[in-house]
């Protein structure tokens, strides 16, 4: 039973990560072509690469006997996962297909992360310090990954936003972005998955507070991956600021959206390769 | 004199000063992350902390009234000029019958509808979902009460201290690297488990400790990591562990006891290797050293003796009660095995404080996200026996979104009209 789930995950990570690469390409292809035959096998393989990141999820925590919340890899593809899945809803939602060609590279490129870099230490089933048994800890992972979904989906609106608002000096740029929906709705959009995501980063950084003044005694302790998120919180929220002082929308807001999302990757994985902290496990 | 005041007044009731003091807060914050300083308790960072809530109590403030007014009494458009003109429509009709079916729409939807007569014909006001105003003023207050709690921290201590099994030990001799506290009451440590699950993972680090005053039991628990043990607004963390042995050393029928401090290991093929790692302890005023490993999750222990003069060390491993000869003159006994636990003490009476701040900044984010706020205004001019009704809705922040809803007002009373 046990082989045949961890045959599960690590065959399951080569063919996700295959699927997300084709789907990434045929949303590429679709952009340049505008053949619908393109974009339904993009979301064909983005589904079945979804699957196949579902299925490494549910082996892992058969294997664990917890939930695939502890260490790097597993945030990691969980965090794919969430992604992906926001993107899906996102794109059957509001029919748009053009938005995956700046998505889908996300996961790739994370996925790639993974079989380039992590041996097969990290890959192990680990036990867990009793530090990490905590359902605040599993919470505050929890509502991480759709936070940073959503973050990441936004940052694939707004350099769509970016492109299509470049389109009026390129007629090459405009003929990829023909069919993509009016910028103040790509904008608006925009907004709301950041509401959405802004909402989570706050209750991120709660539970985070609660699970730390539970394990050490202290809720805030400016560690760098805390002073991070809080950071990023703080560029969201000019972001939002923004938006309402000087009419700070479209390019600008994009540009803002896509500071905030290099902040939630460095506070990901900057803090854990460039700076020493307790958060050094996730 | 007042033209300073209103100028500071204005300089910190501005949404740009707050968003630039919030760019220098993420700039310090960052830097620290790379520096080895501890910005975070200096003065400048604390001052631009200040300086943010005074800027957000002052815009909060100054916005209440506003607020207020437009909540309980929205304008109702006096002219033309004063109808959004964003997402905005006309619409002909009779006087009455526009008027019924404007209200009868809008009310059935949810608006509280306000209207007045106007020189010669009316005009109204509609809101929906109005208390979503209060959102963002609920999450900045919140962001104070955080500040708040999180200052009133400084009232608080910590500290820490280890102690064996059985050992009682006198609040007042705990020492604190923070704050100052007194209490007329001891601690007990009744027992102290490494504990593992049956699948041999380590479960946790357990200390049940007990509060004596004057040898009576005031409380009695338990700790654990990620399980403080709190008695009088003081939290016990379970922060360290530590094996000990307790063995005899008998030569020439001179018997020495002396507390050995353990490692651990749970691989038996590990043992030199782990002990060559280790310090050696002397044993009170004698030629004799010692290092000890401790099996992980068994009682078996592995001593390793070093005696002056006598070349290699000799290693034994024993269980309790058991011993064994050495170097031919020395009788080592493990008389049992023993542990020390290692407790933080802490108490910050900011912490309640910032999770009512932090429950409050949800409410408010959750209101003024998902409760958003509609107000349609308008002005009918009559004109012979109809009329022209100018109608605008806020676009608000979501104007698609705003727009949808007052295409579907507008449709339903094209449609009755
Ligand atoms: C530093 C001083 C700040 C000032 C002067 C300020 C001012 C304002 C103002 C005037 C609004 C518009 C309110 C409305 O639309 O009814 C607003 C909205 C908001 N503020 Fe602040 N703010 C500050 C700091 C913060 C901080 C630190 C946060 C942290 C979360 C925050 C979160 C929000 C949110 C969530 C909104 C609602 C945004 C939206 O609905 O799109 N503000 N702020």
């Amino acid at each position: 039973m046990n082989q045949t789930l961890h045959i599960l995950t690590s065959a399951g990570l080569y063919i996700t990560l295959f699927a997300y690469f084709i789907a990434m390409v045929f949303y590429w292809f679709q952009l340049i072509t505008k053949n619908k035959l393109n974009g339904q096998l993009a979301t064909a393989f983005t589904v079945i690469g979804w699957v196949g990141n579902t299925i490494i999820l549910v082996a892992r925590t058969i294997l664990a006997h917890r939930l695939p919340l502890a260490n790097g890899y597993e945030f990691i593809l969980t965090f794919c996962w969430g992604t992906v899945l926001i993107y899906l809803f996102i794109q059957l939602h509001y029919r748009l297909k053009e938005l995956g060609a700046f998505v889908m590279p996300i996961p790739f490129l994370l996925l790639s992360f993974v079989v380039i870099t992590m041996g097969s230490n990290e890959m192990i089933v680990q036990a867990i310090p009793p530090a990490l048994k905590s359902n605040w800890l599993t919470l505050h992972v929890l509502t991480a990954i759709f936070s940073y979904g959503a973050f990441a989906v936004s940052f694939g609106l707004a350099v769509l936003y970016l492109f299509k608002a470049h389109s009026g000096t390129s007629s090459v740029i405009k003929a990829f972005v023909s069919r993509v929906p009016d910028i103040d709705i790509l904008d608006e959009l925009s907004y709301k998955i950041i509401l959405f995501a802004f909402s989570f980063l706050t209750l991120v950084i709660i539970t985070g507070a609660i699970w730390a003044e539970y394990a050490w005694g202290t809720y805030w302790s400016w560690d760098p991956k805390e002073t991070w998120s809080l950071i990023t919180w703080i560029i969201y929220a000019v972001y939002l600021h923004a938006r309402l002082m000087h009419d700070w929308k479209g390019k600008r807001a994009a540009w803002l959206a896509i500071i905030g999302f290099a902040a939630v990757l460095f506070t990901f994985f900057g803090v854990n390769y460039f700076l020493p902290g307790l958060h050094s496990y996730a | 004199m007042k033209k300073t005041n209103q100028t500071f007044w204005h300089f910190f009731t501005s949404m740009k000063t707050g968003i630039i003091i919030l760019g220098l807060i993420v700039l310090v914050a960052g830097l620290g992350t790379f520096i080895s300083l501890d910005v975070y308790s200096s003065v400048c960072f604390k001052l631009l902390l200040g300086i943010l809530c005074i800027n957000i109590i002052a815009c909060s403030i100054s916005r209440f009234k506003g607020l207020r007014k437009r909540i309980h009494h929205p304008p109702i458009p006096r002219n033309i000029n004063a109808v959004p003109h964003k997402i905005c429509s006309s619409i002909t009709g009779t006087n009455d019958d526009l008027f019924c079916n404007l209200e009868k729409n809008l009310r059935s939807r949810g608006y509280r509808f306000t209207s007045a007569e106007t020189d010669d014909g009316w005009a109204f006001v509609a809101q929906k979902y109005r208390f979503g105003y209060w959102g963002a003023y609920i999450v900045h207050i919140a962001f104070v009460i955080i500040i708040i709690g999180a200052m009133m921290g400084t009232l608080g201590f910590s500290g820490g201290f280890m102690a064996l099994k059985g050992e009682v030990i006198s609040f007042n001799q705990i020492p604190l690297n923070k704050g100052s506290a007194t209490k007329d009451y001891e601690i007990k440590i009744n027992s102290i488990e490494d504990r593992y699950l049956a699948n041999g993972e380590r479960d946790n680090w357990y200390t049940n400790i007990s509060i004596l005053r004057e040898g009576k039991e005031l409380a009695r628990g338990n700790t654990s990591v990620n399980h403080p043990f709190s008695y009088d607004g003081v939290k016990y963390y379970q922060s360290r562990y530590a094996d000990y042995a307790l063995i005899v050393i008998e030569k020439n029928n001179i018997k020495q006891e002396e507390l050995v401090m353990l490692g651990q290991t749970s691989n038996e093929k590990e043992i030199s290797n782990e002990l060559s790692h280790r310090f050696k302890q002397r044993v009170d005023k004698s030629d004799l050293y010692v290092k000890g490993l401790k099996l992980q999750n068994r009682p078996i222990v592995y001593l390793q003796i070093f005696v002056t003069d006598k070349g290699e060390p000799s290693v034994v491993n024993l269980t309790p009660g058991q011993n064994r000869l050495v170097f031919d003159e020395y009788k080592i006994t493990l008389l049992e095995l023993t542990n020390a636990t290692g407790l933080e003490i802490k108490s910050d009476p900011g912490v309640p404080i910032v999770w009512l701040g932090s429950g409050t900044l949800l409410l408010g984010l959750i209101i003024s996200f998902y409760w958003r706020p509609l107000l349609v205004s308008g002005i009918f001019t009559p004109q012979d026996r109809s009329g022209t009704l100018l109608m605008g809705m806020y676009a608000g922040k979501t104007i698609k979104q705003n727009e949808a809803e007052f295409n579907g007002i507008l449709k339903e009373l094209q449609r009755i009209n």
